[in-house]
């Protein structure tokens, strides 16, 4: 069963259609355990465009929404923010999104260039694809891994406690291993 | 001298579908039918053509997790019993019409047992079930031209906050279509032609040089291009982009108004396999009984009446039909070029593109309407010639620089297919497992042969998860139950995955039994998510 939350703050805008918005959103325990039960704190979308916002006021448990009757071709930022002694404070934020054109521009610049092939790619993104990984963290357990295949279950965390406590992966959820929030 | 340009693309696409823990599943049958109503009879139409020295040009995509059931052991030989059953089932057929004075339907049914074992002989003997070879031999003619798609058809515009999980998609098709046709693809049918600003960016980066979006995506392009859709403009990041023609595409793909309507042409919901008594079919549909398509089809559309009410069909006359709607297209086009010629003061390229299931599987007819329609085009008209995309650009023309507007071939013309109310659940799960698979990217385990088997599983697990199709499938309220399964399964696989590295401690078995289901991409590479 997929988790109800991954206990995290997360806010997403994604576009639907030239009118149209949508967001999610996700709140750690520590959010919710902010905004929970103190209904002066009840979350607010707060959607705008230039210098425009328009709020929108949901209920805590709310996870989702659809933003309608916006412009065309204009782009959107949305917070999520609550209110605390009159004061805003933001939640958190979404990557701006621009709604689609629904009609022809106007813009009528008129620039030719001759075309040529794209040439294909040595890296994607800031990957080079001849990238070797490093094993050296590694060689002892995969010296072993031969022997303890058998056994359908393999033990790593002797190999990867130094890592899980670089914070590279390190979140309480992940060692936890439990995504059920209770809400 | 013809005075433009006719691209037809056709669209190949199947999710990945294959289910080895099941003898006999019901959506693995999507793979059978295509192959034998769609894929098997193109290569017919392909080869006849350079059998006969028939100049001809057609573009297509094979999306990639179709090319990797097109690759996979277990599925050809599930064809091959598929086929073979369909064989069997034809030949029944033919006696028991003719013992029953079904004189009609014996015809047909001597007309399907021959076209089944005509799909065989390609499949099994010319191709060795191989279909990625049939294709690359046509590919090699430089009549077809082959595409890539996103990896598992994900619908990109809704990763547009994620650039790795773009890459995932696109990378991922690039060098899988190498591994699998020989050779770097030159351009991409974006998955249901989803497309927003910047997206051409990273395919750039792939290497792809071309891309396909619905009418609106070059309509409504910044600046607006002075030639509007029939030529291609090139975005800033150097990859050109063409635009559906509506008017082509309407004649063939309306409901209502396109070619497929005819009252000649075959009746699809008119099956063998809900027709006949149960005793007589029961071997040829599920094993639990029950009922669905064979492909033994015995009625033509006859009119909008009741289904029921269905006159036989006459293969002849549907031919006929085919040709003359094929003639009819190939006149449209003729005075659309000549009048675009005219207005425009240069060739104008009209880009015609369909889903290749159309023809054959849902359109009978659609491959010999194919078949007669290049014919007719290189012997019996002078104003347009067939081309590719990328046989276009080989000429180095000079293109407008624009940027495409966001859109997509979907319903209204943009994202509410794959995001309304029904769906749009999915996003928050597919959101967190990208962001997880960049934590796997980087973990510092890589390179440990057991901890890429892992990283590489899980990727697969998030590309399958992100398939365009579960989404559709949803909005469109068929086979629902699947679909959502099909997302909660690859979730749930890839999270259990996930824990298992984080948690240093990995499930061997389980890691095997589904490396072993969802078994695509072999060469798959995990890299594209590091940061």
């Amino acid at each position: 069963m997929l988790p109800f939350s991954y206990d995290e703050d997360k806010l997403v805008l994604l576009p639907v259609n030239p009118n149209t918005l949508f967001a999610f959103w996700d709140y750690s325990t520590k959010t919710w355990d902010r905004i929970a039960g103190d209904s002066s704190k009840s979350p607010i979308l707060v959607l705008s465009c230039d210098a425009n916002e328009r709020h929108f006021g949901v209920e805590p448990h709310t996870k989702s929404y659809y933003f309608k009757g916006l412009r065309s071709n204009n782009k959107y930022e949305l917070s999520i923010v609550y209110h605390k002694n009159g004061e805003r404070v933001t939640l958190m934020s979404a990557r701006p999104i621009t709604t689609p054109a629904d009609r022809p521009s106007s813009n009528k610049h008129f620039e030719t260039v001759k075309f040529s092939f794209v040439e294909p790619p040595k890296t994607i993104g800031k990957v080079n694809l001849q990238w070797e990984p490093p094993v050296e963290h590694f060689e002892e357990r995969v010296n072993g891994a031969s022997d303890q295949a058998s056994s359908g279950q393999q033990d790593l965390s002797k190999n990867l406690s130094s890592d899980s406590s670089s914070g590279t992966l390190g979140s309480s959820e992940m060692s936890g291993g439990k995504e059920q929030k209770n809400v | 001298m013809s005075r433009g340009y006719l691209s037809l693309v056709l669209h190949a696409h199947l999710p990945y579908i294959r289910h080895p823990e099941h003898k006999d599943h019901m959506e693995e049958r999507w793979l059978y039918e295509a192959i034998t109503e769609t894929y098997i009879p193109l290569l017919h139409v392909y080869e006849g053509l350079i059998r006969d020295g028939v100049p001809f040009k057609v573009t297509m995509t094979i999306s990639p997790s179709l090319a990797a059931m097109f690759a996979d052991e277990m599925l050809q030989q599930r064809y091959l019993a598929h086929i073979e059953n369909l064989i069997e089932l034809a030949d029944k057929e033919v006696a028991r019409t003719e013992k029953e004075h079904q004189y009609e339907f014996n015809n047909l049914a001597k007309m399907y047992h021959s076209r089944f074992v005509m799909i065989r002989q390609t499949f099994a003997k010319k191709y060795g079930c191989d279909l990625i070879k049939a294709f690359r031999t046509i590919q090699d003619s430089d009549n077809l031209e082959i595409i890539t798609c996103g990896a598992t058809h994900g619908f990109l515009p809704l990763m547009q906050h994620h650039p790795e999980a773009l890459r995932g998609q696109i990378y991922t098709a690039v060098s899988e279509h190498e591994r699998l046709f020989g050779r770097r693809p030159k351009g991409i049918w974006l998955p249901e032609c989803g497309y927003f600003p910047e997206l051409d960016n990273y395919l750039a980066e792939a290497g792809l040089s071309y891309f396909l979006v619905d009418t609106h995506g070059v309509e409504y392009a910044n600046p607006r291009p002075y030639k509007g859709i029939y030529a291609p403009v090139v975005c800033p990041s150097g990859v050109a982009v063409f635009a559906r023609d509506q008017e082509s595409s309407k004649q063939v793909w309306s409901a209502d108004e396109g070619y497929p309507g005819d009252y000649d042409y075959r009746e699809f919901y008119r099956d063998v396999g809900f027709d006949l008594p149960m005793e007589q079919i029961k071997n040829y549909i599920h094993p639990d009984g029950i009922r669905l398509n064979t492909g033994m089809k015995y009625f033509k559309i006859t009119g909008n009446h009741d289904l029921q009410y269905r006159e036989p069909y006459d293969y002849n006359q549907a031919m006929e039909k085919a040709a003359s709607h094929a003639g009819n297209f190939m006149f449209n086009r003729e005075r659309q070029v000549e009048w675009l010629a005219d207005t425009m003061k240069s060739e104008p390229l009209i880009i015609a593109p369909y889903d290749a299931e159309l023809f054959g599987h849902w359109w009978f007819e659609g491959p010999d309407w194919l078949n007669f329609l290049f014919r007719k085009v290189a012997y019996d008209q002078e104003m347009f010639e067939f081309t590719t995309p990328r046989h276009y650009l080989e000429k180095q023309p000079d293109l407008q620089v624009s940027v495409p507007s966001a859109s997509s071939w979907g319903d209204k013309g943009y994202n509410e297919v794959w995001l309304n109310g029904a769906n749009d659940w999915i996003y928050m799960h597919l959101d967190k497992a990208v962001e997880r698979m960049k934590e796997l990217a980087n973990h510092p385990g890589r390179g440990d042969e057991l901890v890429e088997r892992v990283v590489k599983q899980s990727m697969r697990e998030l590309l399958l998860a992100q398939s365009s199709d579960w989404a559709f499938i949803i909005t469109n309220d068929t086979t629902v139950e699947y679909a959502i399964k099909r997302t909660d399964t690859h979730l749930q696989r890839f999270n259990d995955l996930y824990y298992q590295l984080v948690n240093g401690s990995i499930d061997l078995s389980m890691l095997a039994d589904i490396e072993s289901k969802d078994n695509l991409f072999p060469e798959i590479n995990p890299d594209v998510f590091r940061n």
